[in-house]
């Protein structure tokens, strides 16, 4: 049994060496051609076949790809949205402190300012108050005078650590000492109306005040630095007495759409109330 | 009889599959091979005289096909087959232990005997790039490619020998 296989072994051994002695001496070159002819044919087809195989496999792995850069490049997109969002709203508050910068130093004087978001109003309709998020923990103490770089807005009423209570002057609680800024001078006071506008009255009936003449604070009772713009004369008319002119006066500031104000820290009002209830001897 | 009718298509086929469809899974140098995984099969389906026509036939095919000389391949794969018969014998069909490492030796021996011929016929072959990117990617895919192959040739030789037994009868 093993003499055969041997033999078997051996013989198949000897026939593939001598076909390739036979090929390596070049006499099988013509028999491979031969037999390569019929062959190419069917190789072709088949490998056009693999070759769409393999072209359509490919287009999967790139459908594959493309699908994941889709995804990558819509959350990049959605990211870049949002981060323009933010941004923006940096832009936004980045402009509105350039503009209270430069009003601080248009001023020119010596006020330390504390900025301050406007987070709430009284919406009772009664009283006109707003709600800030600097508090005594910001330096705001009680009485501190509220700006913009558009004018007075009001004064501190209410304060605790982290936010205060603004009366503006357009509530009717309110009383501005103020001044014409024309050849006199001429002062009175500026208070709130029920309707929210600003009522310039007590003016000497003599005065020469008309109308696009800009109102500054006096100073004069100390419940407001001097200077503060308040607005400008929309119109002037008699007292129903008859013995003052009043001015209607225009703020230009937007007393329904504050978002963000100055708060002056290192303005201390006077309590005049001490005078008031001092006995005379 | 019917096998070796359908032999020699059988291997025409298969080596243009391989040199066509197959040339596309490459992994490093290497493609599986599928001429090599049906000789393996065949040989450890069937006695070591049929083995050794399968693989003389079946190396000439891949050789047509090849840049190697004819009758490179047929000595490959016959050293393989004489091996292969050593070692196994005739495996059952339902084995799926053996045949993975008769198609990893086959492709061993086979790649051994052809890269002394294929230096001697001028291509030039670095040893150890030719272990890395050659050899050890080759035998695994043939040991991936023969579970299947090895089930249906087993299956077409034990249904072909059962006709042609009856056929005798």
């Amino acid at each position: 049994m093993r003499r055969p296989r041997t033999v078997v072994t051996l013989s198949a051994l000897g026939l593939s060496l001598a076909i390739l002695a036979l090929s390596f001496l070049g006499f099988l070159n013509s028999a491979e051609n031969a037999a390569t002819l019929p062959l190419r044919p069917l190789q072709d087809l088949l490998g056009g076949a693999g070759n769409q195989a393999a072209a359509f496999s490919q287009e999967l792995a790139e459908v594959r790809q493309l699908r994941q850069r889709n995804r990558e490049l819509e959350q990049a997109l959605t990211n870049f949205q949002a981060e323009i969002a933010e941004l923006r709203a940096f832009r936004s508050d980045y402009e509105r402190l350039v503009e209270l910068s430069h009003y601080v130093g248009q001023a020119g004087t010596s006020w330390r300012y504390v900025s301050a978001d406007v987070i709430g109003r009284d919406l009772s309709g009664i009283a006109r108050v707003i709600h800030i998020n600097a508090g005594t923990r910001n330096g705001v103490s009680l009485g501190d005078p509220v700006v913009t770089p558009l004018g007075l807005v009001g004064r501190v009423r209410q304060v605790s650590a982290t936010g205060a209570e603004v009366l503006l002057i357009t509530d009717s609680a309110s009383a501005v000492t103020a001044r014409v800024l024309n050849p006199t001078n001429d002062s009175g006071v500026v208070r709130g109306t029920l309707n929210g506008e600003l009522l310039l009255d007590f003016v000497d009936i003599n005065a020469q005040i008309s109308e696009a003449q800009q109102v500054y604070t006096t100073g004069e009772t100390q419940a407001f630095p001097p200077n503060l713009l308040i607005g400008q004369l929309a119109s002037v008319r008699l007292s129903e007495d008859g013995l003052f002119l009043q001015g209607t006066v225009e703020s230009l500031v937007d007393f329904e759409g504050l978002q963000l104000v100055l708060v002056i820290t290192d303005f201390e009002p006077v309590e005049i109330e001490i005078f008031q209830s001092t006995p005379i001897p | 009889m019917t096998v070796y009718a359908l032999g020699l298509p059988l291997l025409l086929l298969s080596s243009l599959v391989d040199s066509s469809l197959l040339s596309h899974l490459r992994l490093w140098e290497a493609q599986p091979s599928l001429t090599l995984v049906m000789v393996v099969s065949w040989a450890l389906s069937v006695d070591l005289r049929h083995a050794y026509i399968w693989a003389i036939l079946g190396g000439l095919c891949i050789d047509v096909l090849s840049v190697a000389p004819l009758g490179a391949s047929s000595l490959g794969l016959c050293v393989a087959v004489a091996v292969l018969e050593q070692i196994f014998g005739r495996v059952g069909r339902r084995n799926l232990l053996f045949p993975p490492i008769a198609a990893g030796l086959a492709t061993v021996l086979y790649l051994v005997t052809l890269a002394p011929l294929l230096l001697l016929w001028g291509w030039g072959v670095n040893p150890l790039s030719a272990l890395w990117r050659w050899l050890l990617p080759s035998m695994l895919m043939n040991a991936l490619l023969i579970l299947p192959v090895f089930r249906v040739v087993a299956g077409g030789v034990a249904l072909f020998t059962r006709q042609d037994a009856t056929a005798r009868v």
